[in-house]
């Protein structure tokens, strides 16, 4: 074994790990290892540079440097002082903070660059893993949720139920229902609220309130209205959005190193969701089908939409919350009247419809 | 004591220790084993082999701290949290490094992975449940407020019980992943036991009006203390919480007597603010005498809190010193001279530490960040969108920012334990064998996991 030395000696202590005693030993850096002489023995041990270790990085700030050899793994050897830990440094670089640095730095890339890739398929192939879990609640479940988003919604408020306007909204409810591609029924709970907007939640549900019941200009654009939102709960996109909520919930809890946070606030969650601009577009479609179904005109979802796109290009702040985040409007207006005419009645007629318009005048529960 | 970090290593106020190593004679008894491989003759045992002898323990201030706790925050931000086990791992090997026994340090072998996966782990088996249990229940009982309460109380009460075991688990993992002298650390002892006094004791503070504090602390730190061991060399911790209830009756007493006192003497002299008031004669509206109270009120608050301060401080003290002398292993104890002044002077600096490096890293995340969606702003139109969406990521940036120099907290409060404490007596260390006991794979995620973790 070779035990030429650079003439360099430095005191240190080693221990063999198998007891907490240690002996004063002189270190020499030969040409392949460190040199440790130990007391009594006749020939120096050789560590090779390229099997150590130490316990920190060394830097050029170095004051001392406490080493382990992989063969031998309970063995430490201690060096006080920069000068050893320099020359330890630049004869077994890997234990050097710039070549820990990079041994720490490397597997963030691939993983990185692994996530990138993930993701990219999943975008590329248009999976949604919240819409899948979402498919999967039975109708009870999503049901129940319906019935927490409704509460957490009208908590607080009054929920309108004079009963000629209420008459007239089941009565609107049906034909739209009857006229959806799985002819199920949706129910449409009405709130006194000034927020111009419509909600739908999960379960077949609606959330209309009377700032939109008094927005709107007739009976046919708040049918348009209701098949939008009725496109919405058929496509799931409320259930998907909560599954989706609750899954930022446990990523967020995950990158915050987790508080059992609780999600208990649902119908919050569905206030603040906002749709993509290709779930728009499901809803739109369902809307035409539902509408032409039903036969009501789509006049209504279109004079809706160019109010909407008008008061968009005015900036204008009083732009139907319901509206806000459905970006396009002028393009979703287009397509709306690009639809071939087909015989229709009108949505109410003029007694419903007053009698709707006064749904929270009177008969307030 | 003031130190120049380059050249201690055994401590300012007991010399350079290696020059103490010149006047002390090898007890190391070496025998024939494969690391003498290629030693013509095995080393002759000393003639005083197995003699024990005084420990000195000394701090060595890790350098670039500061550098590293930026360095973690970006790499935190960067990876959304997940560099946070390889950062703490990081921060860790720095801090043990620091305690030098006999001048040779700690070493800490706990990696990243281990805590990551720890954490994974304990995050799919109780968090993900948790979360699923809230949601399940949100959803079909979320009328009901006796459900939702009976599920809170249980989600309470399992959280409370898994923060026991998780604290158990990682002192476990902590001490197996330390070593002096390649000589690895343990803790024995059942962790559900633990979570399980853990749990009990919890729920009789309120029933005690906290009185039970005193003999939880002792018992909770009996059940961790007498577990632990360096190799073979086990502690005894033999405490008793009677020390500990006169030091504690002084500051129930004085926060209880305080708070009285404080309130009615508030009363009294808002009062007589109050009726010496004349709004024609003073000039003055009802707003600014509501504004006069309510700062009296905070006044009071403020006293309050500084007096609860101090006397927490010196009520930990009497702890912290009261445990390290029931704190024994072979021949030898600890000791420690923690004062009142000391801790409340390292709690609040470090408060105030925490919170100018808090302010620094948004200011300087905002002076970065503005002017760049300024410019966005007024080029893409559809940014203001995208700043509304990302503006979550801000909050949960800067709440991690409030954490960016814990490091150098964490260092502070470890250096004034570390150079208030000593070994009395002696130790035979040729004795101290190494212990070959299976250590923790990955014990600390349940404790990360409820942020209960220290380090």
């Amino acid at each position: 074994m070779d035990t030429e030395s650079d003439g360099r000696r430095f005191e240190g202590r080693f221990s063999n790990g198998k007891s907490a005693d240690s002996a004063r030993v002189t270190v020499g850096l030969g040409r392949n290892g460190l040199l440790i002489e130990l007391p009594g023995a006749a020939e120096p041990l050789v560590w090779p540079y390229g099997a150590l270790q130490t316990a920190e990085p060394l830097t050029a700030n170095a004051i001392d440097a406490l080493v382990t050899y992989t063969h031998q793994p309970d063995a430490t050897l201690f060096v006080p002082g920069g000068p050893f830990a320099r020359a330890l440094a630049e004869r077994a670089p890997q234990t050097t903070a710039r070549a820990e640095r990079w041994r720490h730095t490397r597997p963030w890339l691939w993983g990185v660059a692994g996530l990138v890739g993930v993701l990219a398929v999943v975008w590329a192939s248009g999976l949604s893993p919240a819409r899948s879990i979402a498919g999967l609640l039975p109708e009870s479940a999503r049901d129940a949720l319906g019935e927490q988003v409704i509460g957490s919604m009208t908590r607080g408020k009054t929920v309108c139920t004079a009963p000629a306007g209420r008459a007239a909204i089941d009565q609107l409810a049906q034909r739209l229902s009857a006229a959806t591609n799985r002819a199920v029924a949706f129910d449409i709970t009405v709130v006194e609220w000034g927020l111009v907007n419509a909600f739908a939640a999960p379960g077949e549900q609606i959330v209309l309130t009377s700032g939109i019941i008094e927005a709107v200009e007739g009976p046919d654009e708040l049918a348009g209205v209701l098949a939008h939102e009725m496109g919405h709960g058929l496509e799931m996109h409320p259930e998907t959005g909560i599954v989706r909520a609750i899954g930022l919930t446990a990523a967020a809890e995950l990158v915050l190193g987790g508080s059992a946070g609780t999600l208990t606030n649902l119908g919050l969650v569905l206030a603040q969701l906002s749709y993509t601009r290709s779930a728009e577009r499901e809803a739109d479609d369902h809307a035409l089908a539902i509408l032409r179904g039903a036969g009501i005109s789509a006049k209504g979802l279109s004079d809706f939409f160019a109010r909407v796109a008008k008061l968009e290009g005015a900036g204008s702040g009083r732009m139907p919350d319901a509206l806000r985040s459905h970006p396009q409007s002028e393009e979703r207006l287009a397509r709306v009247r690009s639809q071939p005419s087909y015989p229709a009645t009108p949505s109410l007629d003029a007694t419903q419809w007053r009698a709707l318009r006064a749904i929270c005048a009177d008969g307030k529960s | 004591m003031p130190r120049d970090d380059s050249a201690a290593l055994g401590g300012g106020g007991h010399g350079d220790a290696l020059g103490e190593v010149n006047g002390y004679r090898l007890a190391w008894s070496g025998r024939a084993s494969p690391w003498t491989e290629g030693a013509a003759s095995a080393p002759v045992p000393a003639a005083d082999a197995g003699t024990a002898r005084p420990i000195e323990i000394a701090w060595v201030q890790p350098l670039g701290l500061v550098s590293l706790a930026v360095t973690n925050f970006i790499r935190r931000i960067l990876t959304l949290g997940a560099y946070d086990f390889w950062g703490r791992t990081e921060v860790r090997r720095r801090l043990w490094s620091a305690v030098r026994i006999e001048g040779e340090p700690l070493t800490y072998h706990g990696t990243g992975r281990e805590l990551c996966t720890g954490f994974l782990i304990v995050f799919a088996i109780v968090m993900v449940p948790l979360l699923i249990g809230s949601f399940l229940i949100a959803g079909f009982y979320g009328g009901n407020p006796i459900a939702i309460g009976v599920f809170q109380a249980i989600a309470f009460l399992v959280i409370a019980y898994l923060t026991g075991v998780g604290v158990h688990r990682a002192q476990r993992y902590r001490l197996s992943r330390t070593a002096w002298r390649g000589i690895r650390g343990g803790l024995d002892g059942n962790a559900f036991a633990y979570g399980w006094v853990h749990l009990w004791t919890l729920l009789c503070i309120p029933a005690t009006l906290g009185w039970i504090a005193p003999w939880r602390t002792t018992r909770l730190q009996s059940l961790i203390a007498n577990g632990m061991h360096l190799g073979s060399l086990p502690v005894r911790f033999e405490a008793r919480s009677a020390s500990l209830y006169g030091p504690f009756a002084v500051l129930w007493f004085t926060m209880t007597i305080g708070a009285f006192l404080g309130t009615a003497l508030f009363g009294a002299v808002a009062a007589g603010i109050v009726e010496g008031y004349d709004p024609v004669r003073d000039a003055k509206t009802d707003a600014y005498l509501r504004t006069v109270v309510g700062g009296l009120a905070i006044a009071f608050m403020v006293a309050g809190y500084l007096l609860y301060l101090v006397l927490s401080a010196w009520y930990q003290a009497r702890v912290i010193n009261h445990f390290a002398s029931a704190t024994r292993f072979g021949q030898a104890r600890l000791s420690c001279r923690a004062s009142a002044i000391g801790l409340a002077w390292i709690g609040v600096s470090n408060a105030l530490i925490l919170a100018a490096g808090a302010v620094a890293a948004v200011a300087v995340m905002a002076a970065i960040a503005i002017p760049i969606a300024l410019v966005l702003n007024q080029t893409l139109p559809a940014w203001s969108s995208v700043a509304l969406q990302l503006a979550p990521f801000a909050a949960i940036i800067a709440i991690a920012a409030l954490g960016i120099l814990t490091p150098v907290t964490q260092a502070r409060y470890n250096r004034y334990i570390v150079e208030r404490m000593a070994i009395v007596g002696p130790v035979d260390l040729a004795a101290v064998a190494q212990s070959h006991g299976a250590g923790a794979d990955r014990g600390e995620g349940l404790s990360q996991a409820f942020d209960i973790d220290g380090y």
